[in-house]
């Protein structure tokens, strides 16, 4: 299934030739300062820790065809640099918006020009004749023409927090 | 040119829009086999009744004719009973123009 909305959305970036794929994320210390963590983080989204200090809020965002997966992973990754070992996501939402987006299509055409051209035609006595004659020649002219159009993306938001649990690492 | 063009782009278009929803998951929980049985779902702000396991994150989107609730929920059930979870918790229904999205807990209610 997944693989599905990713071959629709790379047939959407191919269309609008936008390639950016975007993950982010951002953190705020409410806690304790910690040096970031090399220690593996553990996420979940019902529960808090049972013991353990709360270091401060995280988000991650991303927009497609960034995947939850890799959406999660930047969330463990802004908790292990508050210096915590646990995430709790509080909320996920998906917000979409519409944006102009530029893009560029191929608009050549096809342009006929006439050519004189010079044969020489053996005759049946064995002599030639020369023969100008004027000939249609068709070619494809190529043209990249640019536009804007409003396309629709999809920002999905995980909220939460980050917790240091047991020793400091 | 244009007789072979218009047929193909007509044919891509109705690829798209027929495309089912999709779905994906990440695990935070126990590893679990897949669950064949009913699954439960539990929109955002409705209480869970009793204890429960969780399993993982899960969500689902559609496109177009496939923008719906029922389209997108029906996706997160699967995903879920995939996971090994027999509810989806805190579902989050969220509706763009073209796109709509489910995102949920997926959990074994015990």
């Amino acid at each position: 299934m997944a693989d599905a909305r990713a071959a629709l959305l790379s047939l959407a970036t191919l269309a609008t030739g936008c390639t950016t794929v975007t993950v982010g994320s951002s953190a705020y210390t409410t806690g304790p300062r910690l040096a970031p963590s090399a220690s593996p983080v553990r996420v979940s989204a019902t529960r808090d820790p049972a013991a353990g200090a709360e270091l401060g809020a995280v988000e991650a965002h991303g927009h497609p065809p960034a995947t939850l997966a890799a959406l999660v992973e930047e969330f463990r990754g802004r908790v292990a640099s508050l210096g915590g070992n646990y995430g709790r996501i509080d909320a996920f939402a998906t917000r979409y918006e519409e944006v102009r987006e530029e893009y560029s299509y191929d608009c050549g055409t096809t342009e006929t020009r006439y050519e004189t051209r010079t044969d020489f035609r053996p005759g049946a006595d064995g002599t030639s004749t020369i023969i100008t004659e004027t000939v249609p020649v068709t070619e494809y002219v190529p043209k990249t023409c640019h536009d804007t159009r409003w396309v629709e993306v999809a920002t999905f938001t995980l909220t939460g927090r980050a917790f240091q649990v047991g020793e400091a690492p | 040119m244009r007789r072979i063009l218009i047929p193909l782009a007509a044919t891509a278009l109705t690829c798209c829009i027929t495309l089912p929803p999709s779905s994906e998951h990440v695990r935070t929980g126990a590893p679990r086999a897949p669950h064949a049985g009913e699954v439960k779902v539990l929109m955002e702000g409705s209480p869970v009744p009793g204890e429960y396991d969780e399993v993982g994150v899960v969500t689902a989107s559609g496109y177009a004719v496939n923008a719906t609730l029922p389209a997108v929920i029906e996706a997160l059930r699967k995903e879920a009973a995939a996971l090994g979870a027999n509810a989806v918790v805190r579902v989050r229904y969220d509706r763009g123009a073209s796109g709509a999205t489910a995102t949920g807990v997926a959990v074994w209610l015990k």
